[in-house]
C-alpha cells in the first residue's frame, strides 16, 4: 500500500484535527494543562524578571559608591587625575572639585560659614577646603586594591576616604540573590515539569481508549502520537503567552506603582528585559508542552506494546 | 490462508495459554473457536493481531510470516485484519458515521471514496438510518453492528471476533452471527470464538474447540461436545 503525497496530507490534516477536536471536547482537561502550566510559567517568569532588577538595583547602587581622594595643596586637581585615569578599573573621568569649588558649595549651604573664614582685618577668605577628586570603578570588589594603589602612587595626595565594607555587602546581596534566586528557578523548573508531565499524561489517560482503538484499526505510531505532539504544543504556546501577558502587566502596573511608594526600587529604563524573559518564557513553555506530551504518550505507547516482552528469543 | 506451525504462548506470568498449536485456515473460510474459559481463544486470536507474539512457532498470514513482522509493519497487518469485540471499542464522542470512517481516515482515503465505502457497509449492517447517531443511542446489538462496520469498512482480507455475541441477546447475536458468515461468504476469511453453543450447532460450520491451550476437536462439519462449556 504506496502512500501518494495527497494521501499523507489527508492524514495530517485528520490527526490534526484530532488533535483539536480532542483539545475542544475536554475543555476541563485542557484547562487544568493549562492553567498548571501557566503557574509554572509565571513563577519562572516573575522570578527572572525579579532576578533581573535587583541585580541592576544592586549594580546601580554599587556605582554609586566612589573613592574620595583629598589632595595637598601643592597638588594640581588635574595632574592627580590624569596619573589615577590611568590606573586600571578607575572608570575615566574622575570628577575633579577644586578648592575654590569646595569652599563654594560648602558656604552656599552654610552662609555662616563666610563670616568664620574671613579675616577681619584684609577682608581676605582662607580656603580650609582641600581640592577633592571622584574615583569612580567599574568593579567596586576592587575598591581597596586601587585606594591603596592612588596612596602609593599619586604625589599630593592628603588622604582618601571609600565605603568598602558598603560595597562589599552589596557584592555579597548580590551573588546571594543570584544564587538562591537561579536555585530556586531550577528546582521550580523541575517541579512543575513532573507537575505538566503527569497532568499531561493524565489527559492521555484520558484518551486510552481512543489510543487503544487506534492501534487496532492499524494507525501507525506517528499518526497516533501526533494530536498529542499538537495538544502540547498549543498547550505550552497558550500557557506561554497567557504567562506573559500577567509578566507585562506586573512590571507596568503593580511595579511602577511600587517604584513610586518606596524610591530604592530602580527599574531598568523601558521595559527592560521583559522582551528576552517574555521569549524565554514562551519557548520554555512549548518545550515543556511538546516534551510533556511525547513522554506522556511515548510511555502510553510502551505500555500497550508490553506484550511482546513475552517473547522468548529462539 | 492463516496457518499455525508449532505455536506456544507462556505469558510473563508462567500461564501456558496455547500448546504447540498446528492449524490451518482456509482463505474465506468461516471458522468458530470454542472452549472452556481460560481455554486460550482469545491468546489465539490476540496472536493474529499481533496484539501477542508468541512464545515459540511460526503464524503465516497469506504468506506472511507474522511473528517477524517489525514494529512498523504492525500497523499494516491490522490495516489488513479486522477486529470485533465483546465491548464494542466505540468512540462515545464520534456518531455511527465518524466511528466507521475511523478506519479510513488513519490510511488517508479520500473523503468521496470514503462515503461511498461507508455507504456500503451500512448497507451491509442495516445502519443507514443510523449513521448520525452517537453510540449511546443505539442498542448493544445495533453497536456490534457498528463494530462489524469498521472493522470491515477496509475490506481486509481476514476478520477476527472475539466473543462478539457476548453482550448480545439471542435475537441481536443470531443477527450478528449471520452477519459474520454473511462477510465470510464475500471471500473474507472470518475466525469467531464464542461460548455460544446453540448458534454454533446451528450454523454448521467448522468448529475448533481448545481445552487448556490444546485443540482437541476439529470438526469440519460444525459443532462440538458440549461437555465443559459454559451454555
Ligand atoms: N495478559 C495475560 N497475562 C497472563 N496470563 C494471561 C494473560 N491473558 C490470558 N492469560 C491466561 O492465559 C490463559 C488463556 O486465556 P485466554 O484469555 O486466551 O482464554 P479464553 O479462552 O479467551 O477464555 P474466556 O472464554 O474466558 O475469554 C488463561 O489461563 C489466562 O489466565
Ligand atoms: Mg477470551
Amino acid at each position: 500500500m504506496a502512500l501518494d503525497a495527497s494521501q499523507m496530507t489527508r492524514q495530517w490534516l485528520f490527526s490534526l484535527q484530532q488533535g483539536l477536536q480532542n483539545m475542544v471536547r475536554s475543555p476541563f482537561m485542557s484547562l487544568v494543562v493549562v492553567s498548571t502550566m501557566t503557574v509554572a510559567l509565571g513563577v519562572l517568569g516573575f522570578l527572572m524578571l525579579t532576578l533581573s532588577d535587583l541585580t541592576y538595583i544592586s549594580q546601580q547602587m554599587s556605582t554609586q559608591l566612589k573613592i574620595v581622594v583629598f589632595l595637598q595643596d601643592q597638588q594640581t586637581p588635574e595632574s592627580a587625575a590624569a596619573l589615577i585615569e590611568g590606573i586600571k578599573g578607575v572608570k575615566a573621568p574622575v570628577v575633579q572639585i577644586s578648592k575654590e569649588e569646595a569652599l563654594k558649595s560648602m558656604t552656599e549651604e552654610l552662609p555662616d560659614l563666610k563670616k568664620l573664614l574671613e579675616d577681619p582685618h584684609t577682608h581676605e577668605v582662607h580656603n580650609p577646603f582641600p581640592a577633592t577628586l571622584e574615583v569612580s570603578l567599574y568593579a567596586v570588589e576592587k575598591m581597596a586594591e586601587i585606594e591603596a594603589e592612588i596612596k602609593k602612587n599619586v604625589p599630593g595626595v592628603e588622604g582618601t576616604e571609600a565605603n568598602q565594607d558598603l560595597a562589599e555587602q552589596l557584592n555579597q546581596i548580590q551573588s546571594a540573590v543570584q544564587l538562591v534566586g537561579f536555585g530556586i528557578a531550577a528546582i521550580l523548573f523541575l517541579g512543575t515539569l513532573a507537575i505538566v508531565i503527569n497532568t499531561i499524561q493524565l489527559a492521555v489517560h484520558h484518551r486510552q481508549r481512543e489510543i487503544e482503538i487506534m492501534h487496532l484499526v492499524g494507525a501507525p505510531d506517528w499518526f497516533i502520537r501526533l494530536p498529542f505532539l499538537l495538544e502540547g504544543l498549543i498547550f505550552g504556546m497558550a500557557s506561554g503567552l497567557v504567562a506573559n501577558i500577567l509578566l507585562f502587566f506586573w512590571r507596568v502596573v503593580p511595579l511602577e506603582q511600587l517604584k513610586r511608594m518606596f524610591t530604592f526600587i530602580q527599574l531598568q529604563p523601558g521595559l527592560g528585559p521583559l522582551y528576552p524573559i517574555s521569549a524565554l518564557v514562551l519557548l520554555v513553555g512549548l518545550l515543556m508542552g511538546v516534551l510533556g506530551s511525547s513522554l506522556s504518550v511515548h510511555r502510553y505507547i510502551r505500555f500497550e506494546k508490553s506484550a511482546e516482552k513475552g517473547k522468548i528469543p529462539v | 490462508m492463516i496457518r499455525f506451525v508449532n505455536v506456544s504462548k507462556v505469558y510473563p506470568t508462567g500461564n501456558k495459554a496455547l500448546d504447540n498449536i498446528n492449524l490451518e485456515i482456509e482463505a474465506g473460510s468461516f471458522t468458530f473457536l470454542v472452549g472452556t474459559t481460560g481455554s486460550g481463544k482469545s491468546t489465539l486470536i490476540k496472536l493474529l493481531y499481533r496484539e501477542e507474539l508468541a512464545s515459540s512457532g511460526d503464524i503465516w498470514v497469506f504468506g506472511k510470516n507474522i511473528e517477524h513482522l517489525s514494529r512498523n509493519e504492525v500497523p499494516t497487518l491490522r490495516q489488513q485484519t479486522g477486529v470485533v469485540f465483546q465491548d464494542f471499542k466505540l468512540l462515545p464522542q464520534k456518531t455511527v458515521a465518524e466511528n466507521i470512517a475511523f478506519a479510513l481516515e488513519i490510511l488517508g482515503v479520500a473523503k468521496k471514496e470514503q462515503e461511498k465505502r461507508i455507504h456500503s457497509v451500512l448497507e451491509l449492517t442495516h445502519l443507514q438510518a443510523m449513521a448520525k447517531a452517537y453510540p449511546r443511542e443505539l442498542s448493544g446489538g445495533e453497536q456490534q453492528r457498528v463494530s462489524v462496520a469498521r472493522a470491515i469498512v477496509n475490506k481486509p482480507p481476514v476478520l477476527l471476533a472475539d466473543e462478539p455475541t457476548g453482550n448480545l441477546d439471542p435475537d441481536s447475536s443470531w443477527e450478528i452471527m449471520k452477519l459474520l458468515t454473511k462477510i465470510a461468504k464475500s471471500g473474507t476469511t472470518v475466525v469467531v470464538s464464542t461460548h455460544n453453543k446453540p448458534l454454533v450447532d446451528l450454523l454448521k460450520r467448522r468448529v475448533i474447540k481448545l481445552d487448556q491451550g490444546k485443540i482437541v476437536e476439529d470438526n469440519q462439519g460444525g459443532g462440538y461436545n458440549q461437555h465443559g462449556t459454559r451454555r
